[in-house]
C-alpha cells in the first residue's frame, strides 16, 4: 500500500509555505497539503499538523526563488490566494518538479503538474483583473469612496496597489464581504484590516445623482439591433451583478 | 436641458462608433492628480448588446452640418439635438472615473458650424481635463475630418489615442454616402498623426511630451456599400502598413436612417463582421497577408469556416505539419494553434518530444489541429483513408453542434466555436486566437 501523508497548515500564507517546506523535506511518498479546516478526519490517517514558522517559510521561499525562479514563487503565491482545497498539493507537486528541473520548469507546458498550477494561478490573476474593471465605488457620508465585493479568490491585496496609484487623492476602501477584510487607503498608503459588516452608510445626494447618470448611460450606449444577453453574461457573470451600479436599482 | 437629458441624447448618438479600447498607454499619474492609464486596458462593464464598456463614449454635440446617408445625426434627421459644455464633459468624466465606472473618455462630435470650430471645442475640453482637473486617465479623441492640422497636433499632445473614421471602404462609396467629406480630409490627418508619432519616437523625448502614446485607429462600416471582404481587408492591410494604425474596427451596418442609397438590411451583418475581425487578427498576429486570405476568384470570406481553416484547406500541400520540428511561423498557420499555443509548443519541445495529449494540455484546439499536424510522425484524425483531402477535412471541420443562427441565417457573434473545452470559445472571443 502506498504511503500518503497529510500536512495541515493554519490557512495563513506563512503556514502554507511552512507546510510546503516540511513536505518538501519529508520522506518520499504521495503527499497532500491542506488547510486544517479542509481536512476531513479519518481513523486511519495521522496527519502532520504543521506549526507555522515564519523564518523557515521565508527561507524556503528564498530557495524557491533561487533554485527555481521568481516566477515559480509568484505561481505558488497566486495558488495560495485561490483558496482552492487542492492548492497546497498542486503547489507541492509543481515545486518538486521545479527543484528537479530548475528554472525551465515553466517551459514544460505539456506537464500536468505545471499546467495545474498555472491554471490555478490564472484564475486568481484573471479575477483580479476582472475586478479592476467591475469594482464600483460609492461616495458615502464622510467622503470615503466605498467598494464592496465578494470575490471567489482572495484578491483584495492584488487590487490595492492599482487603486492606490490611480485614486491617490481621496480616501477609499475595498471591502471583501466574503472574507470580512478590507483594504483601506488613507490618502497616502493602504493597509488591510478586518471588517465584518457591509457599510450601511447612506449615499450622498451627489452620489445618487451620478449613479443615476451611469445607469442612464449604460442603457443608452447599447445598440438594440445587436442585442446579445448571452455574450453580456459570458463576459460579466451574474454573480458579480450584485455590486454593479448598473445592474441594480 | 439638464445634464441627464444631454447625456441620454449624446450617449445614444455615439454608440455606433465601436472602438472600445483603453489599452496601449502607460500614462502614469502626476502627483496631486487623479488617474492613470493601464497598458493592457480594462473592461468595466458589458452592455446588453454584449459589447464592452471601457470609456465614457459620448458626442460633444449631435448637431451636425453634414448629412451622411448612414448617420443618425445627419442634418436632415429629425431628432432632438443637444450639446455639452467642456466643463460638463470634464465633470462627468472625473466623477465616473472616481467611481471606477470607466478608464477614461472617448469624445467625438457632430460638425458644429465647421470642422475647426468643433475641433477647438474638443481640444478645449481635453485641456480642461488634463490641465485644470489634472486627469491622467485614458482619453481617446476623434479628429473631425477637415480640421486644421495645428488643432489636431495640439490635441495630440494631451490625448492617448486619436482617430479619424474612414467609414466607407472606397472613394466611390464615400462620395455616394458622404458627399460633404473628402478623402484628403480623412487621410491627411492620418498621415500627419503618423508622422507626429514617428517624430516623437525618433526624438526620444522625455515623458512629459507624450504624443498620442496609444496610437491611432479607424473604423470601417461593413455592409452599407458593395465592397467585397477582399477590398476591406486590403484596405486594412494598407492602413496598418502605411499609417501604422493600432487597430481597424469593423462595424456591421445598422439601419437607422432609411436613406434610399443604403441597402435594405433587416439586421446588421454580424457574422461578416466577425469573420473580418478574424481576418484582421491573422494579418496582425499570424503573419498572413491580405492576398493569401482573399483573391479575385474568392473575394469574400467563407461564412462557415474561419479564415485560417479556409486558407489551410486551400493550401493542403503545406500540411500536415510536424509539431516537434516546424518553426514558429509555420505552427502559427495551423488551425487550432493560437499565438500562445505556438509559443508554448516551441518552449516545451526543447525539453520533451510532444504527442497529441501534450498538445491538448498545452491548450491547442485539437478538434481542428489534429487534422493538420503530426506528432512524432503520427497523424490521428477521423477523416479515413490516406492523405489529406479537402472534402473530408471540410466535413470534419464543419461537423458538431450547429451554431446559433439568427432568422436570416446570419451566424451570430457568440458561438462560432462549438468546441471542446469549456471556455475555449470564450478565450478565443477575447484573445482572437484561432
Amino acid at each position: 500500500m502506498r504511503s500518503r501523508s497529510f500536512y495541515l497548515h493554519d490557512g495563513s500564507f506563512e503556514g502554507f509555505i511552512t507546510a510546503l517546506s516540511e513536505a518538501s523535506a519529508g520522506p518520499a511518498g504521495e503527499k497532500e497539503i491542506l488547510c486544517e479546516e479542509d481536512f476531513e478526519g479519518d481513523l486511519f490517517i495521522s496527519p502532520v499538523t504543521v506549526a507555522t514558522d515564519p523564518a523557515g517559510a521565508e527561507e524556503f521561499l528564498r530557495a524557491v526563488k533561487a533554485k527555481i525562479s521568481p516566477r515559480a514563487l509568484g505561481r505558488v503565491y497566486y495558488a495560495y490566494l485561490s483558496e482552492a482545497r487542492e492548492a497546497g498539493t498542486l503547489a507541492h507537486r509543481y515545486l518538486a518538479l521545479g527543484f528537479e528541473t530548475g528554472k525551465n520548469v515553466d517551459a514544460l507546458h505539456h506537464d500536468e503538474r505545471v499546467r495545474a498550477v498555472r491554471l490555478l494561478s490564472r484564475k486568481v490573476t484573471c479575477e483580479a483583473h476582472r475586478l479592476k474593471g467591475l469594482l464600483r465605488f460609492r461616495r458615502i457620508e464622510g467622503g470615503l469612496y466605498y467598494a464592496p465585493c465578494e470575490p471567489d479568490h482572495n484578491v483584495a491585496g492584488l487590487l490595492a496597489p492599482h487603486f492606490a496609484a490611480r485614486l491617490a487623492d481621496r480616501r477609499w476602501a475595498i471591502h471583501d464581504l466574503r472574507r470580512g477584510l478590507a483594504v483601506l487607503y488613507d490618502g497616502r498608503e493602504w493597509s488591510i484590516a478586518s471588517a465584518e459588516r457591509e457599510s450601511a452608510a447612506a449615499s450622498t445626494e451627489e452620489e445618487t445623482f451620478y449613479r443615476g447618470l451611469w445607469r442612464l448611460y449604460f442603457e443608452k450606449a447599447a445598440v438594440p439591433d445587436r442585442k446579445n444577453p448571452e455574450r453580456q453574461r459570458r463576459f460579466m457573470p451574474r454573480r458579480y451583478w450584485k455590486h454593479l451600479t448598473e445592474m441594480t436599482r | 436641458m439638464d445634464l441627464g437629458e444631454k447625456l441620454e441624447i449624446l450617449s445614444q448618438a455615439a454608440r455606433y462608433d465601436v472602438s472600445c479600447a483603453s489599452s496601449g498607454s502607460r500614462r502614469a499619474g502626476r502627483p496631486g492628480g487623479v488617474g492613470n492609464a493601464a497598458d493592457m486596458g480594462i473592461c468595466h462593464s458589458w452592455t446588453s448588446d454584449g459589447r464592452c464598456v471601457s470609456l465614457l463614449k459620448i458626442l460633444f454635440t449631435n448637431s451636425c452640418a453634414y448629412d451622411c446617408a448612414y448617420c443618425a445625426n445627419g442634418r436632415s434627421q429629425d431628432r432632438r439635438r443637444a450639446a455639452f459644455t467642456p466643463e460638463e464633459v470634464a465633470d462627468l468624466t472625473l466623477n465616473f472615473y472616481r467611481r471606477n465606472y470607466i478608464e477614461g473618455l472617448f469624445l467625438s462630435s457632430g460638425v458644429l458650424r465647421n470642422p475647426d470650430y468643433t475641433m477647438e471645442l474638443l481640444s478645449r475640453t481635453v485641456r480642461i481635463l488634463r490641465e485644470e482637473r489634472r486627469f491622467d486617465g485614458y482619453v481617446h479623441l476623434k479628429v473631425i475630418p477637415g480640421a486644421d492640422e495645428k488643432l489636431v497636433a495640439e490635441a495630440g499632445r494631451h490625448v492617448d489615442r486619436l482617430s479619424v473614421n474612414i467609414e466607407l471602404p472606397s472613394e466611390k462609396s464615400l462620395s455616394l454616402l458622404c458627399p460633404e467629406k473628402r478623402k484628403e480630409e480623412i487621410f491627411g490627418p492620418m498621415g500627419r498623426i503618423y508622422e507626429g508619432i514617428a517624430d516623437r519616437r525618433a526624438e526620444r523625448s522625455p515623458k512629459s511630451t507624450l504624443f498620442v502614446p496609444a496610437g491611432q485607429s479607424t473604423q470601417l462600416i461593413v455592409g452599407a456599400t458593395t465592397e467585397t471582404d477582399r477590398r476591406i481587408v486590403q484596405l486594412a492591410e494598407n492602413l496598418y502598413g502605411r499609417y501604422g494604425l493600432k487597430r481597424v474596427y469593423y462595424s456591421a451596418f445598422t439601419q437607422v436612417t432609411g436613406h434610399p442609397a443604403l441597402p435594405a438590411v433587416e439586421s446588421p451583418p454580424l457574422g461578416r463582421e466577425h469573420r473580418l475581425y478574424q481576418a484582421d487578427w491573422l494579418l496582425r498576429f499570424y503573419g498572413f497577408s491580405a492576398g493569401e486570405l482573399l483573391s479575385k476568384e474568392r473575394p469574400n470570406l467563407d461564412p462557415d469556416l474561419d479564415p485560417k481553416c479556409s486558407w489551410a484547406l486551400e493550401n493542403l500541400s503545406r500540411f500536415p505539419v510536424e509539431v516537434n520540428e516546424a518553426d514558429y511561423e509555420t505552427l502559427l498557420r495551423v488551425p487550432g494553434v493560437g499565438v500562445r499555443s505556438a509559443r508554448r509548443i516551441v518552449a516545451a519541445r526543447r525539453h520533451h518530444s510532444l504527442d497529441h495529449e501534450d498538445l491538448k494540455r498545452i491548450g491547442v484546439v485539437m478538434k481542428r489541429a489534429r487534422l493538420f499536424v503530426t506528432c512524432r510522425g503520427k497523424y490521428i484524425a477521423p477523416t479515413g483513408g490516406a492523405g489529406l483531402r479537402e472534402d473530408r477535412l471540410r466535413r470534419a471541420l464543419l461537423e458538431g453542434p450547429p451554431r446559433e443562427r439568427s432568422r436570416k441565417g446570419d451566424p451570430r457573434q457568440l458561438s462560432l466555436f462549438p468546441d471542446t473545452a469549456p471556455g475555449a470559445g470564450f478565450r478565443s472571443a477575447v484573445t482572437g486566437e484561432i
